[in-house]
């Protein structure tokens, strides 16, 4: 599923509505129903980490939907990098 | 307090025939009526406009308006788009409507005219789109110049 898909599906299941995200984000309704759509991207990390603590979503979960590292992964990309070549290599053993 | 809106609804769906201007100039003079303006002022303001069509009851249909006038916007392509209008099939009764700020920073005829073009969209294709059974419509439009220009072809169209 995509960020959007997920966060939706778990807004609705926990009965928030879009105008009470929004505010809990401190972001515009119209904004947060096109991010939930896919018409929007996913949105910047601080909202990201936001979104997961309201619902409850690991943070990680949802960066992957992002298709993005979380932000402290990126600030160490090299062994991120290092160490995802090494659990292949292994796997592939 | 809503803004009511009655018209002929074949006008919007079906915009080429010759009474669909005729209907449309008698909505834009229907939504001219409810907007209060300030006293001793002669022309709409943006301000006013927003606050209201926040509700809006067109053709017996109510919609909850969510405008947003201040961030940069764009479609799904990424590409900058001046306005837009978009309903999401999960939330009846809700749409939303809104201008690119930083496109209309210095602006404010701009985004007047932006935010009276996608009320529009909102007045006309949208209750259109939803008695045709759509459960979306979502349009942009994308640059000044497409305010101009007659016509669906001047738009972006989702």
């Amino acid at each position: 599923m995509a960020f959007g898909d997920v966060v939706r599906a778990r807004r609705t299941a926990l009965l928030i509505s879009l105008n009470d995200m929004a505010e809990r984000l401190r972001i515009s309704p119209g904004y947060w129903s096109r991010v939930e759509r896919g018409i929007d991207g996913p949105p910047s990390d601080e909202l990201v980490e936001r979104v997961a603590a309201i619902l409850g979503i690991p943070m990680d979960e949802l960066f992957i939907e992002s298709q993005r590292l979380p932000p402290d992964m990126r600030k160490d990309m090299g062994r991120v990098v290092l160490a995802y070549r090494r659990l292949r290599a292994m796997r592939l053993r | 307090m809503p803004i009511v809106i009655a018209y002929a609804s074949e006008a919007a769906l079906n915009p080429r025939l010759d009474r669909a201007a005729p209907a449309i100039r008698t909505v834009a003079a229907q939504v001219r009526r409810q907007i209060p303006l300030v006293p001793g002022e002669i022309t709409l303001s943006l301000p006013a406009l927003v606050e209201a069509c926040r509700r809006i009851e067109v053709n017996g249909r109510c919609l909850a308006v969510s405008w947003e006038l201040d961030r940069a916007l764009s479609d799904e392509a990424g590409q900058d788009v001046l306005g837009l209008c978009d309903i999401d099939a999960d939330e009846p009764g809700w749409a939303y409507l809104a201008i690119n700020g930083v496109m209309t920073a210095h602006r404010p005829d701009l985004a007047l005219s932006t935010a009276a073009h996608e009320l529009g969209h909102l007045l006309f294709d949208v209750p259109a789109a939803l008695e045709r059974g759509e459960h979306g419509y979502r349009a942009v439009a994308q640059s000044a110049r497409a305010l101009d220009r007659a016509g669906r072809g001047a738009e972006g169209g989702m």
